[in-house]
């Protein structure tokens, strides 16, 4: 089969899938949707394998597949086309979204067995995944902006998706405006690269980036920029995050897929897509490395004291996006791949597992109503457990290797310092308590489950995805041992040299010492594990404590329990400024001057002819009376 | 023989129509109108087998003296600017027809001939290539909308109509005394008066830069009003909700769809090309209002309590994204432009059907008193969102190709303006979605909700086939001209790219074996 099919079966798969459900979209058969919708994905994933394999068969300086399938428009100097770029970063991105896509659309089958639109639910999520493929895969910056705004577009529905409650009709607004302003920005964006190298294509972009000159580097800045404000919006960092922990209204299958493993991470995934682009605005680097920063702490800080179970997964999410953002602004593109695919397996899996034990506990999500539940759900927990490993960094699980990847580039690069480090290492410990704090008030500890509810574990369909994915979560981060560990167990790192050819280097980073580095490991990992001893101390072994500690700092309690009320802060300065605006300008700019100003000017027209109406009003003796002036007007003209 | 003629037929077939409806017993008289429309419609096909797209002449043209003395002629021709507009004249027309088939209940037989004299006029109007034919089908357009709201309108109708006639008209009437001041010009620098359009492109209309009131400002203002009002544009807009809100839904569709439409090809048609060194020079207002009239209009559509209203709003956001891209004068703008005129037909159009079917249910479009709709009226809520989703520019639809576009070709023009307008993108989303949350989303709201629970309001049952069938054709453009711009765009690129290439010196040409007309006797 040639890879023009291949490709095309990979994009369509899911096409069909959702027109298949869409057309019976009032079908209440939720496992036929859902069979036909993970079969959808399934063969996406097939197909995205196959490429891997075709690439993997190629040489190592030409791994590319180039197919263009029609053309969109030609317009002046600009020639767009419908066309795909299977390479080294793309296909790793796609062999995630497949992969982890395929085993979520498996567990909604069993999640959304008793909802009352399934058909409806499974053509939301084939769009997505096919609105995602087009994201990942495009060859060009329209392509990428069309699935871009496609899958915010199924986010919104999704969120949104049980609408009857207007708060979740809400969140879903909330995510699609917020993300627009991101969008905004993208397109600005796009235009300045357009004006740059006159074609939107990666290709042509990335090879051009060397031939600018000096002079232009401020453009390229200005242009990293505007990009990089789409990807805050997309991937939820300072000031835009606030979309996400309110898009966890929709299924939680939802959460996992959209909003913790995929979409989110696209503002990341477009960063690594024009690395040498952004190579080239050290400023715009460091913009990227320090929000990232700052978010990594800020929303590590809020998931702290939240009691929604998915309220702090999501902050963990914003979190976990600031470290790969911290690592594509010092320029480990590499590093922060690596820690998205590790990501997207963990924190996919939590989310299920959040799942499982929301649907065992009949929608609740409060875990001061849980605990205990280990006994119950044996499978989540156990699947839980390897997650929260994997993401508070224990050593030999995959986020131990990507984080501690991103904390040693923040700290070696030479656009890396020391306050990247600080912040990378306090996200880090927050990371381990609050995870911890999450296990220990969920499955561990006395029950304080309400007597009405009796919780059971999830059938097969729901547990064999936790399975997979928490293996994947304990073996995915040996694609990229680091070199101190690797060198002396002849294991090399194969995500690196997977990249070598389309990541550049960063100018100027000198070679490890391999010393540091082994400390800077065993500081990060001293520190996360103190952390995660503390939360277990707080939480099951002296459950007073944090009562004790809420009461001492109440007021920075409460803040940080409110999210800093910068949710608060947006409505007050920003949003209802804006409709009182809008209200001024209809009432007193419409109607009370424009219109008011067109009656005068009708009034005045009017006026003017009844003053001159007057003239002609039929008395004789006037009419001879003008007359008589008007001869004289005449007489005296001619005599003058 | 139609072949030839095949504008004139176009033209003149609404016309006939109109008055064969005279004819046709009462019972029938919907039938009729709809098939007859449908006939034009497929008429219009003609074009397309015999339109050279990689030229950009005038092609298909008929030439005919028609005031000899004042060098008046009936002149039709049709290019790459006008022959999507075309199409959108013919096509919207049996879908409003279709669309009116339970609104119009009084009156029918002169509701259809009205509106068959509208699409007479406004076809007129963009086949014309002549100032004079150009301005009497512009101005004849107005009777027929004048009458259709003023008939068939809600309680302000009178109000609303006498706003709509006077506002254009007093634009307009500027106009006239601009094309006649042509006329003259043309008779001292040609030797003969003339209003064929062609032959006033070559018009050197004097313009000083640093004097205000030099003639080619004075007439650039006459003309720019005249269809600044007719788009309408920032701040001349007023007219447009209120109209909107008293017209019956055919007639919002056609206001909407296809009438703003003749305000912005007047500038592109009339405006830039008479007055090249004005039009350059005054960018940056025009700019400055489109730009204005984006975010403004978005603004206030917002705050809208009445579904209808923000429409009509929203129309304003909208066309200000057309002026832009006009006033871009570059390959994007232009073409972003032409195809956003295309799409606001479509979008608009379709939610200006959508909003009356349910108008024609519970006779109120207030916002607040829906809610939950989408549980009573499921497959309208798709299709209302579909359409949603064209209006605020989702890739995929039609709406994005426009936008996309029109921003590029604003930003190459002006890195500000450009910027600026980008907000629009932002608060047309807003105002959107909140409608659709506030109608569709959410608890059944007190228009909605049945007597008891989990039932609805038995006024509001879902779409009926026919309304479905209404909107079929327009969900199939938006995704059509979405995923497939080019099949539209290479028709027009010719013609775009004669246009944007030469500026300050436009001329047109036309090709000579269309050019039968001209051969019968006259000279």
């Amino acid at each position: 089969m040639s890879h023009n099919m291949m490709l095309g079966i990979l994009l369509l798969s899911p096409v069909v899938g959702f027109l298949f459900n869409g057309i019976r979209w009032k079908s209440q058969d939720g496992a036929l949707a859902g069979t036909v919708a993970t079969a959808a994905a399934g063969v996406s994933l097939v197909c995205t394998a196959l490429l891997y394999l075709a690439l993997l068969h190629m040489p190592a300086e030409q791994r590319e597949i180039y197919v263009s399938y029609y053309k969109w428009a030609d317009v002046g100097s600009l020639n767009l086309n419908v066309s795909f770029l299977v390479d080294e970063i793309s296909i790793l991105m796609c062999l995630v979204v497949t992969g982890v896509g395929s085993l979520i659309h498996l567990f909604s089958i069993g999640y959304m067995s008793h909802d009352e639109r399934p058909s409806r639910y499974f053509a939301y999520l084939n769009l997505f995944l096919f609105n995602m493929l087009l994201l990942v895969l495009g060859s060009n910056l329209l392509v990428m902006f069309v699935g871009w705004e496609g899958v915010g577009l199924c986010s919104y529905l999704l969120i949104g998706f049980w609408f009857k409650d207007v708060e979740k009709a809400n969140a879903g607004m909330k995510a699609f405006v917020t993300n627009r302003i991101g969008d905004a920005g993208l397109l600005l964006g796009v235009f300045l690269l357009f004006i740059l190298f006159n074609s939107l294509e990666f290709k042509d972009i990335n090879a051009m980036v060397g031939q600018l000159d000096s002079t232009q580097v401020g453009l390229v800045t200005a242009a990293c920029l505007l990009l990089f404000i789409g990807a805050i919006g997309k991937s939820a960092q300072i000031p835009l995050y606030v979309w996400l922990p309110d898009a966890m209204a929709g299924p939680t299958p939802v959460s996992a897929l959209i909003h913790a493993a995929t979409m989110v991470t696209a503002g990341v995934y477009m960063i690594v897509r024009l690395n040498p682009l952004f190579l080239m605005a050290p400023n715009a680097m460091l913009v990227v490395a320090s929000v990232g920063a700052l978010t990594v702490v800020f929303a590590a800080s809020i998931g702290l004291v939240q009691n929604d179970i998915k309220k702090i997964l999501a902050y963990s999410t914003v979190s976990q996006l600031g470290y790969m953002f911290l690592a594509a602004g010092v320029g480990a593109f590499g590093a922060a791949m690596f820690h998205l695919m590790t990501h997207a397996f963990f924190k996919a899996l939590m989310f299920l597992g959040a799942g499982s034990v929301i649907h065992a506990m009949h929608e609740e999500q409060d875990i001061r109503k849980m605990g205990g539940l280990k006994k119950y759900l044996p499978i989540t927990h156990l699947t839980f457990v390897c997650g929260w490993l994997a993401i508070i960094g224990t050593p030999l699980f995959s986020g131990f290797f990507s984080k501690d990847e991103i904390l040693w580039m923040s700290w070696h690069s030479p656009r890396g310092n020391f306050v990247f480090w600080l912040f990378g290492l306090i996200g880090a410990t927050m990371t381990a308590f609050y995870m911890t704090r999450l296990m220990a008030l969920t499955f561990w500890g006395k029950s304080r489950v309400p007597k009405d509810i009796h919780p059971h574990e999830s059938s097969a369909t729901m547990t064999v995805p936790l399975v997979i994915l928490a293996i994947l979560s304990v073996v995915g981060g040996y694609v990229g041992v680091p070199h101190v560990i690797g060198h002396a167990l002849h294991v090399p790192n194969i995500l690196e040299g997977w990249f070598e050819h389309k990541i550049l280097s960063i100018p100027g980073i000198e070679k490890s010492s391999a010393s540091m580095e082994v400390l800077l490991m065993i500081v990060s990992v001293l520190a996360a594990g103190a952390s995660a001893v503390l939360a277990y101390v707080f939480y099951i072994k002296d459950p007073s404590k944090p009562k004790e500690f809420a009461e001492k700092f109440k007021g920075l309690y409460e803040l940080v329990l409110d999210k800093y009320r910068i949710d608060e802060l947006y409505k007050k300065y920003i949003l209802d400024p804006i409709v009182k605006m809008s209200e001024a300008f209809w009432l007193h700019g419409d109607i009370n001057f424009i219109d008011r100003a067109t009656y005068k000017l009708a009034d005045f027209v009017q006026n003017s002819g009844d003053g001159a109406k007057s003239l002609q009003n039929g008395n004789l003796q006037r009419y001879a009376f003008y007359m008589v002036v008007g001869f004289l007007v005449l007489i005296s003209m001619v005599v003058l | 023989m139609i072949g030839q003629h095949i504008l004139s037929a176009l033209i003149f077939f609404p016309a006939v129509a109109g008055m064969a409806l005279f004819f046709v017993p009462r019972g029938r008289v919907r039938l009729v109108a709809f098939t007859l429309s449908l006939i034009e419609f497929f008429l219009s096909f003609e074009i397309l087998t015999q339109f050279d797209k990689s030229s950009s002449a005038l092609q298909l043209a008929e030439k005919i003296p028609w005031i000899p003395a004042f060098g008046i002629e009936y002149f039709v021709a049709i290019d790459g600017i006008s022959l999507w507009l075309v199409f959108l004249t013919t096509a919207l027309v049996p879908i409003t027809i279709l669309g009116s088939w339970r609104v119009i209940s009084n009156n029918v037989r002169n509701f259809h001939v009205n509106v068959f004299f509208l699409q007479f006029a406004m076809l007129g109007t963009f086949l014309s290539m002549d100032a004079i034919l150009f301005y009497v089908f512009f101005e004849a357009s107005l009777i027929p909308m004048y009458l259709m709201i003023g008939i068939w309108g809600g309680s302000r109708r009178i109000y609303a109509t006498l706003k709509f006639f006077i506002f254009t008209m007093a634009g307009s009437v500027l106009m006239l005394v601009s094309i006649i001041a042509l006329m003259f010009m043309a008779r001292d620098q040609f030797g003969a008066m003339t209003s064929n359009l062609v032959e006033l492109y070559k018009l050197n209309v004097p313009f000083v830069n640093s004097f205000l009131f030099n003639p080619q400002n004075l007439m650039f203002f006459a003309f720019s009003i005249a269809f600044a009002i007719k788009v309408p544009m920032f701040p001349f807009h007023t007219w447009l909700p209120d109209a909107h809100v008293e017209a019956p839904t055919p007639g919002s569709v056609i206001l909407a769809g296809i009438m703003l439409k003749m305000g912005t090809y007047g500038f592109l048609r009339m405006v830039f090309p008479l007055f090249p060194e004005a039009s350059a020079y005054w960018t940056w207002l025009f700019m400055l209002l489109g730009v204005v009239g984006i975010i403004y209009g978005a603004l206030v559509a917002m705050v809208q309590p009445d579904i209808k209203k923000l429409v009509a709003y929203s129309s304003v956001s909208h066309m200000g994204y057309v002026m832009i891209g006009l006033f871009s004068f570059n390959y994007y703008g232009v073409t972003g432009a032409i195809y956003q005129m295309l799409n606001h037909g479509v979008s608009t159009g379709a939610l200006f059907l959508l909003v009356g079917m349910i108008y024609e249910r519970t006779h109120n479009r207030e916002i607040g008193k829906y809610g939950g709709l989408a549980l009573a009226m499921p497959t309208y809520a798709i299709v209302f969102l579909i359409i949603t989703l064209s209006s605020i520019a989702v890739p995929g639809t039609n709406g994005f190709v426009g936008e996309f576009f029109i921003l590029m070709g604003a930003f190459l023009k002006n890195r500000f303006m450009g910027s600026a307008a980008v907000f629009g993108v932002i608060l047309g989303a807003v105002y959107m979605l909140w409608m659709v949350k506030k109608v569709f989303f959410g608890k059944p709201g007190e228009l909605v909700k049945g007597e008891e629970d989990e039932s609805y309001n038995p006024l509001l049952p879902d779409m009926s086939p026919r309304e479905f069938a209404v909107m079929v054709p327009l969900l199939i453009l938006v995704f059509w001209m979405g995923l497939f711009p080019n099949h539209f765009l290479s028709w027009s690129r010719a013609s775009i790219d004669n246009y944007v290439e030469s500026k300050g010196s436009y001329t047109l040409e036309f090709k000579k074996q269309d050019y039968v007309s001209q051969l019968r006797g006259t000279k």
